[in-house]
C-alpha cells in the first residue's frame, strides 16, 4: 500500500532490496535520525499481529511529541519471506498512523535478508542526505519471533553493511536493536546473531501480551529521542534498559 | 526564489566564555520578496554588544516590513532614520556602548535586490556564468561609523573629530573576483581584485548597492559580517566558494552549507577566530 506521493520520493536499489525516501530538495531540517522499525510478519505473529501494528502507532504518537520531532525520520517495513516496505523514510511530522494497516501474515523469517536490507537502506539514505549537507546518524529495530530459516544474506554481510556506514562517515553513527517477541526458544540463536553481527543491543521483550507490546513501543521511541539527542556529537547513544 | 540565515561563535569568543555577537535574519516578506540582515557587535567596546546586534537586526526587520516600494527604493536617507528611530526603540539596556554594532543587509525579488551596510562588513554574488564576486567595507583603524552615534550627539561629534583630516576617506571597499575551480589543491581561481576609498559623506547615511538577479544572471546573493576573512589560514574568497556551494534550496539551507563548510575547515584545524553570520537569498536561475 502506497502511503506518500512518489513525485516527493527516491526509490533506490541496494542489492536486491529497494527503498524509498523523501527528496532531499524537499526536507528543511539541518540534520535528521532516520528510524527503520522492522518488523516480523511470518505465520507464528498471526495471533499478535494487531498488537504490533498498535505498537507501531504508539512510536509514532510517542515521537511526534518528542522535543527533536521535527528531526526524525521514519520507514516502515513488514518482512516473511520477503522484506516489504510499508512505507519509506519520512519526516514524522507527515506520518499518519491510523494509516497502517495489519498485514497477512505467512511465510518464512528472512531475518538475516530483513536485516540487511534495512542497514543498506539506511546507509544509501544516509549518503544521499550527506551529500545534500545533512548531518545523520540512524537507528534500526529489527522485531521477530524467531530465527532465520530463509536468508541469501549472512551474518557477515550484516556486519560489514554496518561497519561500512560508520567507517565511509555515510552516518554519524548506527544503532541496530534485535528484538524479540514471543522468541524464548530462540533467544540463544538472537543473542548469537546480535552478538556474530556487530549489533547494538538484544532485548528479549517476554510474550506478546499487550503490557509488553506497549513497553516495546515506549521502548523504541525512547530509544529514538536518545539516538537523536546524540547527533551532532560525533557518537552514538548508549543502549537503554528495556 | 528562497532565503536563511546562520551564525557561529567564534573561538575568540568561546574561550574567554563570552558570548557570540553576531545575529543574523532571513525570511520571506512576502512571495517574491526576502529580506536577510546581518549584525555584528562591537568586542572592543567591552559591553552587552551581542545585544546590541540583536535590536539592530530586528530594528532592520521592522522597518523594512512597514516600508513599501521596490529594493533600489528601499534604503534612502529616511530609511536610515527610521532605522536610528527604532533601533532606539529596541534598545533595553541603558548603557550607549552596548548598541556600538554593524549591519549589512537586503531586500529582494527576482528583478531588483539592494544591500545596505552600515559600518563594516560583506557581500557575496554567484553569478550563473561561474563567477563570484566578494565585496568587504573596512573602515581605517577597524573602527567603523556605527549607527549608534546617530542616536548619541556627543558620540557622533566624537567620531567625526577622530576622521583625519589629510585622509578624508576612512573607508575602504575592497572587492575580489574568482570562480571555483573544483581542484582540491587550488580551489579558487582570483579572476580580478580592486578596492577604493570612499569618503565618509558616502556612509554616513549607509551605502547601498543595488542589482538586477534575473538581468546580470546573479543566482544567489550573501551578506555577511567581517569574520569571513578570519577563518584560520582560510582568504575570503576560499571561504565564500565552500559557504556558495548550495546543495539544495529548501528550508535550512544556509545552515547546513554552513555547518557542512566549516566542518570541512575545522577538519583541517581552521576554524572561525572571529563571530562570523550570513544571511543569503537564492534566485536560482532564469529560465
Amino acid at each position: 500500500m502506497k502511503l506518500f506521493n512518489d513525485q516527493e520520493m527516491i526509490q533506490k536499489n541496494v542489492g536486491n532490496f529497494s527503498f524509498s525516501g523523501v527528496r532531499p530538495e524537499k526536507l528543511g531540517a539541518t540534520e535528521y535520525t532516520i528510524v527503520n522499525v522492522i518488523t516480523d510478519k511470518t505465520g507464528s505473529v498471526a495471533q499478535f499481529a494487531a498488537l504490533l501494528v498498535e505498537m507501531k502507532r504508539t512510536v509514532v504518537a510517542a515521537c511526534k511529541k518528542d522535543p527533536r520531532a521535527e528531526f526524525l525520520m521514519l520507514r516502515n517495513v513488514w518482512f516473511n519471506t520477503a522484506v516489504e516496505e510499508e512505507h519509506g523514510f519520512v519526516e514524522l511530522a507527515n506520518i499518519d498512523p491510523a494509516q497502517f494497516q495489519q498485514p497477512d501474515c505467512n511465510g518464512l523469517t528472512a531475518l538475516y535478508d530483513a536485516t540487511y536490507a534495512s542497514i543498506a537502506s539506511a546507509n544509501e539514505y544516509a549518503k544521499t542526505l550527506r551529500d545534500n549537507d545533512f548531518g545523520v546518524n540512524a537507528v534500526t529495530f529489527i522485531i521477530t519471533d524467531g530465527d532465520d530459516n530463509n536468508s541469501a544474506h549472512t551474518v557477515a554481510d550484516i556486519k560489514a553493511e554496518l561497519a561500512r556506514g560508520v567507517q565511509q562517515e555515510l552516518l554519524e553513527s548506527s544503532n541496530v536493536i534485535l528484538i524479540g517477541i514471543n522468541a524464548q526458544q530462540y533467544l540463544k540463536q538472537l543473542e548469537a546473531f546480535k552478538k556474530d553481527a556487530g549489533l547494538t543491543q538484544f532485548v528479549d521483550a517476554g510474550d506478546a501480551t499487550p503490557q509488553n507490546l506497549a513497553r516495546i513501543a515506549n521502548f523504541v521511541s525512547k530509544s529514538i529521542s536518545s539516538q537523536s539527542q546524540a547527533l551532532g556529537t560525533g557518537g552514538a547513544s548508549q543502549a537503554l534498559t528495556f | 526564489m528562497q532565503a536563511d540565515n546562520y551564525f557561529t561563535i567564534g573561538t575568540s569568543h568561546l574561550k574567554d566564555g563570552s558570548p557570540c555577537e553576531d545575529y543574523s535574519l532571513a525570511e520571506e516578506l512576502r512571495p517574491g520578496l526576502v529580506l536577510g540582515v546581518v549584525s555584528d557587535g562591537c568586542s572592543g567596546a567591552n559591553a552587552y554588544t551581542d545585544v546590541g546586534a540583536r535590536a539592530l537586526s530586528f530594528a532592520f526587520r521592522k522597518v523594512v516590513h512597514d516600508c513599501r516600494g521596490l529594493p533600489d527604493g528601499w534604503f534612502d536617507v529616511a530609511f536610515t532614520q527610521r532605522l536610528s528611530d527604532q533601533f532606539r526603540a529596541n534598545s533595553y539596556t541603558d548603557a550607549p556602548n552596548d548598541q556600538f554594532a554593524t549591519a549589512v543587509g537586503f531586500v529582494a525579488t527576482l528583478d531588483n535586490a539592494a544591500v545596505y551596510v552600515f559600518g563594516d562588513g560583506a557581500y557575496a554574488l554567484r553569478f550563473a556564468d561561474g563567477r563570484n564576486r566578494l565585496v568587504w567595507f573596512e573602515w581605517d583603524n577597524n573602527a567603523p561609523y556605527y549607527l549608534n552615534y546617530k542616536l548619541y550627539p556627543s558620540l557622533d561629534e566624537e567620531f567625526r573629530a577622530s576622521l583625519n583630516p589629510v585622509r578624508p576617506e576612512p573607508l575602504l571597499e575592497a572587492w575580489t573576483d574568482f570562480r571555483v575551480t573544483g581542484i582540491a589543491d587550488n580551489p579558487v581561481e582570483i579572476l580580478a581584485e580592486g578596492s577604493r576609498r570612499l569618503q565618509f559623506s558616502a556612509a554616513e547615511h549607509g551605502l547601498v548597492r543595488v542589482f538586477r538577479p534575473q538581468d546580470d544572471g546573479i543566482e544567489a546573493l550573501a551578506v555577511l559580517t567581517d569574520g569571513i576573512n578570519r577563518i584560520g589560514d582560510i582568504s575570503g574568497p576560499r571561504a565564500m566558494a565552500e559557504f556558495f556551494a548550495y546543495k539544495n534550496f529548501h528550508g535550512n539551507f544556509v545552515k547546513r552549507r554552513m555547518l557542512r563548510a566549516l566542518e570541512q575547515f575545522a577538519a583541517s584545524g581552521q576554524r572561525p577566530q572571529d563571530d562570523l553570520a550570513i544571511a543569503s537569498v537564492w534566485f536560482g536561475r532564469k529560465e
